[in-house]
């Protein structure tokens, strides 16, 4: 079905970004919050048609050798939604959070920037559109990596630049590889040609470029190295999106090679296979473990990050209904989950300048509202239900016991899945119960900065704290009514198997 | 009549430069500016016509051995319409950055016959046409590479002279046996068919000649050092002819020597274009390392050129279309990138004094725009998109993948990442570092912009880095023109 759609919610972001800079600092900032709503509808406007089966689609003619095309289904519509809500958000509170910083017009900027390029790579239907949004990502994404301009920010924002270009580069190869293969750069009819691809000898030398390409920016294990970095360095709420938002268009373009691009039928009982859900696995335990380690909050969510992005990456790589199904489920509830827990850290330190694990002691009594956010996020994280981490890992539960039907490899890579799920939610309870306990049930020592210390409640005021409250009970609401995620995701997953 | 104007309305403005150009500097600037715009509306209209189906041929001199021959071709058009825009850019940037220099008339003069060089280049239908208008460009450099008269430039004026006239007479050298053994030289789509006939030993000494002659103004390693050291020119001149059209005009010339002379099946069967394509492989890997270590802009510039100017070597000399049309896009992308460069390290070294890359840091500040641009087209030499480096990146590793030589697109992805390497430290530092104290001697640091190059500077550098961008995301000029080029040179339409 044509529709003017997918260009637009690009578009709007594209076009907003130079009117951000040119703005006072004030009303940039404000600018930016309503541009990002009306993105918004735009995107919720794609979701009665979406949810009904049609696809949606934008052919623009550039009068290059490869057309543009802007394609939103199911898939490209939940990691679209839930992109957006949380980066509008997110676009409120740093109305009142960036006010205290410099270089607001720039942030501004390159958050929008960034915005399109995250929507673009979900959004479109050929590999060479997707590129010119991934990159576009990851430029803009650096300048909000650096924006506090520290020597720790520089050092990791060139560690980031480097490792995404590069990537990039080397998923451009991969691509365009898959292109003079097959003849083709779209991704439909990519999906119908998928035998021609997986015939040819270099294939895995394909996908190994692809999952380097997108893995760079997914975080997985090995190439995350730039995340614990980059992700902790940039204002919270950059985090927040950083973390919960734009590590997904990896995991997205992930699940497009394998789903679309190659097929899972042809990697399925493959060496690649046990590649790939390796990685799964090895991100979980390795991020849970260093978050563990952690004092720093920011550094602990980053690498809680790397630990739940295994998660999406273990959901797809199971080959089942139900494990795409909790994948992409996945890819919806961390970001509002990860987006809540970034918001509460920027709160802290915003109110009260607390960065460090041990400050949180007591921290209840003091911003009451927050950490009844942080409390909820930290639960949904560790997947205890009502909240909505449950749902996707149920999911992925269930995905696990579909693939031990299927064979001894099967048998081994479900049980392992189950047994993986199971011990990686103690590892969660094991750095975030203890941040719950303190934060409420222990008395504070003084470690919260002493000349803001006091009887009165800090939390922020409304810009920052609505956003927050409705990410924070969006954990709750998508746990007690999971029906919009797992409604899109279903059909994603009809359509692959 | 149109294409005599275009080649003689250079050298009436010459005449008149040398002979006004002490007593009035408005009639001057007209006498520049003049054949520049009028060439490049010439161009173009010549352009609407050849691809409409127009012919268009003028003979100045025709002796059974010694033709002066010109001919709007497709890929005549396509080469000079490029050229003549970016000179109406040039000439517009020299009045800014000319200012205050000394010998403007000799520079002047020198710059706008150098049109002339480079249209009678293009538009030559013959190999002797060809050759006088190339020695013509390298004679009416060396003024320009010496501008500054210190001995640095001599020097380099001296490396330049040597190494460019060798390439020429490597050319006359390879013209004069072509004309022995098949009594032709002038340019036949798809080859002269005489060439077919002759053995294997003629041919090769004919693409040793060819390589070497042209090898030198393409920058192909080991005859690139001239390059680097010819940057001690005034940065106009560093852009318009040293990253367009002298170094194009070794690329253009290959192109005629794998299309018209040999004909690109019998270019294949030899297996010249597998060594072309290592010759230039070889290039872009050095050329980027040794980018790598400059600390000078300029002479990073120029290391960045030769890399890619490799680009469009293995790109037009592909056996598949796709990769030969990312071959002849590069030839304008490139061209418009690397201007963008030029005017932005020029106006950098003007206005800031500073010609040295890590004393880059917070000049961002001072000439917001000038690095704005310097990003961007810094980003589409790298091969990233929206700029337009990655388009025709794009093609030629396409058509290389399908020909089954994957070394190939391989070595373009190293480069890029090696590049990343010495354009993203100086960007960097420039947008995001604090000043080291002393690393600048602005006139003055009043007003937001006040530290900006005068318009004159600016306004070239914001058109091309604009263009630079929409070639990126839109087909337009550059796509609706290489379609005929390629069928007129190989015969399938495309």
């Amino acid at each position: 079905m044509d529709s003017l759609l997918p260009f637009l919610e690009v578009l709007i972001p594209v076009l907003a970004a130079p009117v951000a800079g040119i703005l006072s600092d004030k009303s940039s900032n404000r600018f930016t919050a309503l541009s990002t709503v009306v993105t918004f509808i735009v995107v919720v406007g794609m979701y009665p048609s979406v949810s009904q089966g049609f696809v949606l689609q934008y052919v623009l003619d550039t009068g290059l050798q490869i057309k543009l095309v802007f394609m939103a289904d199911s898939l490209s519509l939940i990691a679209g939604i839930v992109s957006i809500g949380v980066w509008m958000l997110v676009s409120f509170y740093s109305v009142e959070y960036m006010s205290h910083e410099n270089h607001q017009g720039r942030y501004n900027v390159f958050s929008l920037l960034s915005l399109a390029g995250m929507l673009g790579v979900v959004v479109t239907r050929n590999l060479f559109t997707l590129y010119i949004f991934f990159e576009m990502l990851s430029m803009a994404s650096y300048v909000m990596v650096v924006h506090e301009q520290t020597d720790e920010a520089f050092n990791a924002g060139v560690k980031y630049i480097f490792m995404g270009i590069v990537g990039g580069l080397i998923l451009l190869t991969s691509m365009v590889y898959t292109t003079s293969i097959t003849g083709t750069s779209d991704l439909l009819e990519l999906a119908a040609k998928r035998g021609v691809l997986a015939s040819h000898p270099h294939v895995y030398l394909i996908l190994l470029g692809y999952v380097i390409g997108f893995g760079v920016k997914a975080g997985i294990f090995p190439v995350h190295i730039w995340l614990p970095d980059a992700h902790p360095v940039a204002p919270a709420p950059a985090s927040a999106l950083l973390s919960g938002v734009m590590i997904k268009a990896g995991a997205y373009g992930i699940i497009r090679v394998i789903y679309t691009i190659v097929g899972f039928e042809n990697i399925q009982h493959h060496w690649p296979a046990f590649i790939i859900i390796s990685i799964a696995f090895i991100n979980i335990f390795l991020g849970s473990a260093m978050a563990i380690k952690q004092t720093e909050i920011k550094r602990m969510l980053a690498y809680s990050s790397i630990s739940q992005i295994g998660y999406v990456i273990l959901g797809i790589a199971l080959f089942t209904p139900n494990g795409v199904l909790g994948g992409v489920v996945h890819i919806f509830n961390h970001a509002i989950i990860k987006g809540t827990l970034f918001l509460c850290a920027g709160a802290f330190i915003h109110q009260l300048g607390l960065r460090q694990l041990t400050d949180l002691k007591g921290i209840g009594r003091r911003m009451p509202l927050t950490t009844i956010c942080f409390s909820m996020g930290a639960l949904s994280m560790v997947g205890l239900p009502p909240f909505n981490g449950f749902i996707s890992k149920w999911y992925l539960a269930l995905g696990s016991l579909e693939v031990s039907k299927t064979g001894s490899y099967g048998m081994g890579v479900g049980i392992l899945g189950l047994v993986v799920l199971l011990t990686s939610s103690f590892m969660n309870l094991m750095y975030y119960g203890p941040i719950v306990y303190r934060a409420w049930f222990v008395e504070a020592d003084g470690g919260i900065n002493k000349e803001l210390a006091g009887e009165s409640t800090a939390d922020p005021n409304l810009w920052m704290m609505a956003p927050l409250l409705i990410l924070g009970f969006g954990t709750l609401f998508f746990g007690i009514f999971p029906q919009f995620p797992v409604h899109l995701a279903r059909q994603f997953s009809q359509m692959c198997f | 009549m149109e294409l005599l104007i275009i080649i003689l309305l250079p050298i009436v403005g010459t005449i008149l430069i040398c002979t006004i150009g002490k007593k009035s500097k408005l009639l001057r600037n007209a006498c520049v500016l003049v054949p520049a715009v009028v060439d490049f509306f010439l161009v173009a209209y010549l352009a609407w016509q050849v691809t409409h189906g127009g012919h268009y041929s003028l003979n100045l001199v025709d002796l059974s051995f010694f033709a002066i021959k010109f001919e709007a071709t497709a890929l005549s058009v396509y080469m000079a319409l490029s050229m003549t825009f970016l000179w109406i850019l040039t000439d517009v940037y020299s009045l800014g950055y000319m200012e205050h220099e000394h010998a403007q008339t000799r520079y002047y003069a020198c710059l706008t016959l150098n049109i002339t060089a480079a249209m009678g280049i293009v538009f030559a239908s013959n190999l002797i046409t060809f050759f006088i208008f190339f020695e013509l460009l390298t004679v009416a450099v060396y003024p320009l590479v010496i501008h500054e008269e210190t001995e640095e430039a001599y020097r380099a004026g001296i490396m330049y002279g040597v190494y460019l006239l060798t390439g020429g007479a490597a050319v006359l050298l390879a013209t004069v046996i072509l004309y022995n053994v098949t009594g032709t030289m002038y340019f036949v789509p798809g080859g002269i068919p005489e060439l077919a006939s002759q053995s294997k030993t003629t041919l090769t000494v004919l693409f040793i000649l060819f390589t070497l002659g042209f090898g030198f103004k393409a920058g192909l390693v080991p005859f690139h050092s001239w390059l680097p050291n010819a940057m001690v020119a005034p940065t106009p001149i560093s852009a318009v002819l040293h990253a367009v059209a002298v170094v194009n005009v070794g690329v253009f010339g290959f192109i005629r020597v794998i299309y018209n002379v040999f004909g690109a099946e019998l270019y294949q069967k030899m297996g010249f274009h597998h060594i072309v394509a290592i010759l230039a492989s070889v290039t872009i890997i050095y050329a980027a390392v040794m980018g790598l270590r400059q600390k000078e802009i300029k002479r990073m510039l120029a290391f960045s050129t030769i890399n890619q100017l490799s680009f469009m070597l293995i790109g037009i000399s592909s056996i598949s279309m796709v990769s030969r049309m990312g071959g002849f896009l590069h030839i304008y992308f490139h061209a418009i990138m690397k201007i963008t460069l030029f005017y932005c390290a020029g106006a950098i070294i003007t206005q800031s004094g500073n010609k040295y890359l890590d004393k880059m840091g917070g000049l961002a500040k001072h000439m917001p725009i000038t690095m704005t641009c310097f990003t961007i087209t810094a980003i589409g030499i790298i091969g990233l998109p929206p700029v337009c480096g990655w388009v025709s990146k794009w093609y030629m590793m396409e058509g290389y993948f399908a020909q089954g030589e994957p070394i190939f697109p391989l070595v373009l992805i190293l480069s890029g990442i090696i590049e990343l390497g010495f354009f993203a430290p100086p960007i960097m530092a420039a947008f995001f570092k604090e000043e080291v104290p002393g690393s600048f001697n602005f006139k003055q640091d009043t007003s937001k912009l006040g530290n900006e190059a005068p318009w004159t500077m600016l306004l070239p550098i914001v058109v091309v880095a604009i263009l630079a961008v929409v070639f990126g995301v839109w087909g337009s000029v550059p796509h609706y023109l290489v379609k005929p080029v390629l069928a007129g040179l190989t015969g399938q339409v495309f």
